[in-house]
């Protein structure tokens, strides 16, 4: 049944405390944070329990959350070091951890920076204060910019920035306002992302009572299209439907995920993929942690993926970054998806779509229009 | 038995007035079902019908009766359907009966179906009982109910006897009052055999069941029996009564109500109101009042899924068996494929085939704006009928073209007749009467367009009247009228089972409103699509569902993977309950959306 991929893995922990959820937040979070001493401690034991050969190495570790910059500096770098001595970094290995602006201080960076922590992505949304008040979030434009700053002085860290498109109240003009803060604070990486509505949130309701309060999809689309070209001309290659990057600086963690090479996954509702298999945790705090105090894998789910389901996912993730498709895939795709073949035509001739050189890869608009082509291939 | 100690009669009334509690009551007194049995069948009614194979409910019972003079009376109490799309199958049932009780209910008075069934019972020269009912209830207003019931019935009610069918007062004078006041049946037993069908069904085992009542003559097993329409002859096989189980007889004699078994495969093979006569020795004339039950409105039905065409059509078939006054042929539709066009004798009838389909067959069903069939005179002086908008000649091939009307009759408080009067005159409706019937009571009647009413006329007026005006209407003819064919376009293209005919002057107004709903159901796609509605070439009306830009799932990671193929099935699920038109994605509600066309 298993047939993992050779070669090293990408490892995702999942650390889901907050102190507060976010209003658009959809993810697995927990704002107990009397349970983070025995989450790490489980952490610790689920690490020996993955399905993973001890001395497997590991190109990528990626700490996500919640909020990672929660757990204590110490506790951290206890975890990874633990994990690298278990499953060796091959030479390097790309490191990265999520934090939020308002707890990134001197001190703490030192402790992660000294535990090999080489890649810091922080959520600052927006360079608009009324913006990070509607969207929930603990920190406004200042403490943004200063954790920003704080981050340009560690030379030995690449880092990432979050932007949200979207925000209530958000506009073209109050976009330059972000995307100008954004290129000043001058990060190796701008994840852009767009507020999702199909899953119940604060703002969901909100949404649902308020639609006008929100930009409409229109503009939104106006506001990506500026992104794409604000960032182009600032040397930030849009590799990725959400994200940019300057030359080598792509999430090479994330990239694992698009190119559907491996990546394991620690902690709660944390999922995984090697090969044609794919699975995730509980999703239940107390769920997991009563697994793992039974020393049983914390597993919600797990399912081999056919080989038609393989190509559909291949295509739908491929199509994602801006290197596209080979040819011969996207026509493999339209043998097995009549639909997605005559649906990705259309693209072409629309210009939603480009053919260069025995690839084929979604322009910006066509990118704004992918779930139209994706759903032809479910 | 002689036809001296027969009563036939029917109960009659506005819906909820109480009509088969009354009936519960009549076959609980007379003894035919125990208080036993009564419970049950308020528990199930349907399991009961099947377990013990008779039709406790049955269209027609045999009772007896001991009246205060000593006597045994037969009593034969037959059912009517309570809705006015069935008003010739109730004018029928009311032909077979020398008597009939009007139930009206005490708290609420005279409605517009109390009204109609009294004129059909009228009509048929029945002696009429006004019963009112519910006088246990504390709003209960006897009094004012028996003036309403002399000022809009027009019948004497001073002596009206009041009875509660829930508690059971009253009801035992009624039993009385029947014999003492409805007249025995008259008929000839030495004449040739002369049976009024007033009601049949298709029962599995034993094939059609037929319920007579016989005029003249008599019928017996092993004759051979003739439909006088058809001119189709049975042999029976049986006969009997239901008292309600149904018990065989020797013979059915002049003015007796009973069931007629003859090895009829087929519901379509008889016809409501049709006499039965003996094969060999027939009667020279028919009973009068036959007529063909002939469906008034139609409506396309087809699939959501086009792989369930089958299925539908075995559903319609299964369906007439049962129902014979419906009717359906093939039909082709370039946006929703194959399906069906429906006859149906009205709006009401139309719902319960719709309904029986979807829940007894399990179909998903789209159904097109409901129309009338049209007189089309051309101008080559041919006279054809249309009933499906995209059969309508080209406007320069029609001379006139004319439409069936109906005389509406509605009751309602005061206080809603503004918005009431303000409806009809949208409706095209000519006004005939207004006129209180009592305080804060008015009866209104207006003559109005049937097309105009099928639509969603009832719910209008239920809503203006909230709740309180009730509603009746009759055939009255055709009438020439000013009507052109309203087709709605996307991306160019007609969508058939949007057209619409309707008249001239509303044609603006309907275009407009249609291609508003449309605009605002048909969600954005890939390319920007244009509505328009036209009368022939000339486009009246114009919106346009701007281009999709953005349908996107911005992040994407480990678990976003699963989450987004599951977004994209939900995405695609809704997909596919749409139809194609060109290239244009149109949902159902968009076929739905010209049902429920609010007016401008």
């Amino acid at each position: 049944m298993t047939d993992p991929s050779p070669g090293p893995k990408g490892l995702y922990v999942h650390l889901p405390f907050c102190a507060s959820r976010c209003a658009y937040c959809t993810f697995v979070v927990s704002t107990e944070r009397r349970l983070v001493g025995a989450y790490v401690e489980a952490i610790h034991r689920e690490l020996e329990l993955l399905d993973l050969p001890e001395g497997t190495p590991l190109e990528t570790v990626y700490l996500g959350g919640g909020t990672p910059s929660l757990i204590g500096g110490g506790e951290l770098a206890g975890l990874l070091r633990a994990i690298l001595e278990r499953h060796p970094g091959v030479p390097g290995i790309e490191v990265t951890t999520e934090a939020n602006p308002e707890d990134l201080t001197p001190e703490l960076l030192g402790l992660w920076t000294a535990a090999g922590i080489n890649r810091i992505s922080i959520g600052v949304q927006s360079f608009v204060d009324g913006e990070l008040t509607a969207i929930g979030r603990r920190h406004d434009a200042a403490r943004a910019r200063a954790a920003c700053h704080l981050l340009a002085r560690v030379p030995s860290v690449t880092w990432n920035l979050d932007l949200i498109l979207g925000i209530p109240g958000q506009t073209p003009e109050s976009l330059e306002v972000s995307l100008a803060g954004a290129l000043e604070a001058a990060p190796h990486h701008i994840s852009v992302y767009i507020l999702e509505m199909d899953k119940p949130h604060r703002l969901q309701e909100l949404y649902r009572r308020h639609p006008d309060e929100f930009p409409g999809d229109d503009t939104v689309a106006g506001l990506y299209l500026r992104v794409h070209e604000v960032l182009g001309k600032a040397g930030y290659e849009h590799y990725e439907i959400s994200n940019f990057a300057l030359p080598g600086a792509e999430a090479r963690h994330n990239l694992r995920y698009w190119d559907r090479r491996p990546v394991h996954a620690l902690g709660v509702g944390a999922h995984g993929n090697d090969g044609n298999r794919r699975w995730a945790n509980l999703e239940s705090l107390a769920g997991y942690l009563e697994a793992i105090r039974g020393g049983e894998r914390p597993l919600a789910w797990e399912t081999t993926l056919s080989p038609r389901e393989m190509l559909a996912e291949g295509l739908m993730l491929g199509l994602r970054l801006a290197a596209g498709v080979d040819r011969g895939s996207a026509d493999a795709g339209g043998a097995s998806f009549p639909e997605f073949g005559r649906m990705l035509e259309g693209f072409l001739q629309r210009d939603l779509a480009v053919e260069d050189a025995g690839r084929i890869f979604l322009t910006p608009e066509g990118w704004l229009l992918s779930n139209e082509l994706f759903a032809t291939l479910v | 038995m002689s036809s001296q100690r027969i009563r036939n009669f029917s109960i009659i009334a506005h819906i909820d007035h109480g009509k088969s509690t009354l009936a519960d009551r009549i076959l609980e007194l007379t003894g035919a079902v125990s208080e036993r049995e009564m419970k049950e069948q308020l528990l199930d009614d349907m399991d009961l019908e099947r377990e013990r194979g008779i039709t406790i409910k049955a269209h027609a019972v045999t009772l007896e009766w001991t009246a205060p003079d000593g006597e045994v009376y037969t009593l034969n109490l037959i059912d009517t359907p309570g809705h006015v799309d069935f008003s010739y199958e109730v004018s029928r049932s009311l032909a077979a009966c020398e008597g009939a009780v009007l139930v009206v209910d005490a708290t609420q008075g005279v409605e517009a179906q109390t009204l109609a069934n009294a004129y059909l019972a009228l009509e048929n020269d029945l002696e009429i009982l006004p019963v009112i009912n519910k006088i246990d209830l504390p709003s209960a207003e006897p009094d004012r109910v028996a003036e309403q019931i002399e000022q809009v019935v027009g019948l004497p009610a001073e002596e009206a006897l009041q009875v509660s069918a829930k508690t059971g007062s009253g009801v035992r004078e009624l039993l009385d009052a029947i014999v003492e006041q409805i007249p025995p049946p008259r008929g000839r037993g030495e004449a040739p055999l002369r049976a009024l069908l007033f009601d049949a069904w298709y029962d599995s085992y034993r094939g059609v069941c037929c319920l007579v009542r016989v005029v003249d003559g008599e019928i017996r097993a092993r004759q051979s029996i003739r439909f006088m329409s058809t001119g189709n002859a049975f042999d029976v096989e049986e006969v009997g009564r239901f008292t309600p189980s149904a018990e065989p007889a020797d013979r059915l004699g002049p003015g007796e109500v009973g069931y007629v078994f003859a090895g009829i495969k087929e519901l379509h093979q008889t016809r409501v109101g049709d006499t039965i006569t003996l094969d060999r020795e027939p009667a020279t004339e028919p009973l009068p009042g036959f007529k063909e039950a002939k469906p008034v409105v139609f409506a396309g039905l087809y699939p959501v899924d086009s792989a369930d065409y089958q299925d539908l059509r075995d559903a319609l078939d299964r369906l007439r068996l049962n129902d014979a006054s419906f009717t359906f042929e093939p039909d082709t539709s370039q946006a929703l494929g194959f399906g069906f066009r429906c006859g149906y004798l009205g709006l009401l009838h139309m719902e319960i085939i719709q309904a029986r389909l979807e829940r007894e067959f399990g179909l998903d069903l789209i159904t097109t704006a409901p129309g009338v069939r049209y007189r089309v005179t051309t101008t080559r002086g041919e006279t054809i009928w249309v009933d499906n908008p995209k059969d309508l000649p080209d406007a320069g091939a029609i001379e006139s073209i004319a439409e069936p009307m109906i005389d509406a009759t509605i009751l309602t408080r005061d206080d809603a007749v503004g918005p009431i009067l303000k409806l009809c005159e949208e409706r095209r409706g000519l006004q005939k009467r207004l006129e209180y019937v009592g305080p804060e009571r008015v009866l209104i009647e207006y003559r109005l367009p049937l097309a105009e009413v099928v639509l969603d006329f009832y719910d209008r007026l239920k809503s203006v009247s909230r709740g309180y005006a009730s509603f009746d209407y009759q055939l009255v003819g055709y009438e020439d009228s000013d009507l052109v064919k309203l087709d709605i376009l996307v991306n160019g293209e007609p969508v058939d089972a949007l057209s619409v005919i309707v008249h001239r002057d509303n044609a603006y107004h309907r275009g407009q409103a249609v291609v508003t709903k449309l605009k605002a159901v048909i969600p954005r796609q890939l390319y920007e699509v244009v509505i328009q509605a036209s009368i022939g070439r000339r486009v009246i009306s114009r919106a346009v569902v701007k281009a999709l830009r953005k349908n996107v799932t911005a992040k994407c990671y480990g678990g976003d993977i699963t989450r987004k193929k599951k977004l994209l099935e939900k995405q695609k699920e809704g997909k596919k309950r749409m139809k194609k038109v060109g290239r244009v994605e149109v949902p159902q509600e968009a076929f739905l959306a010209v049902l429920k066309v609010e007016d401008t």
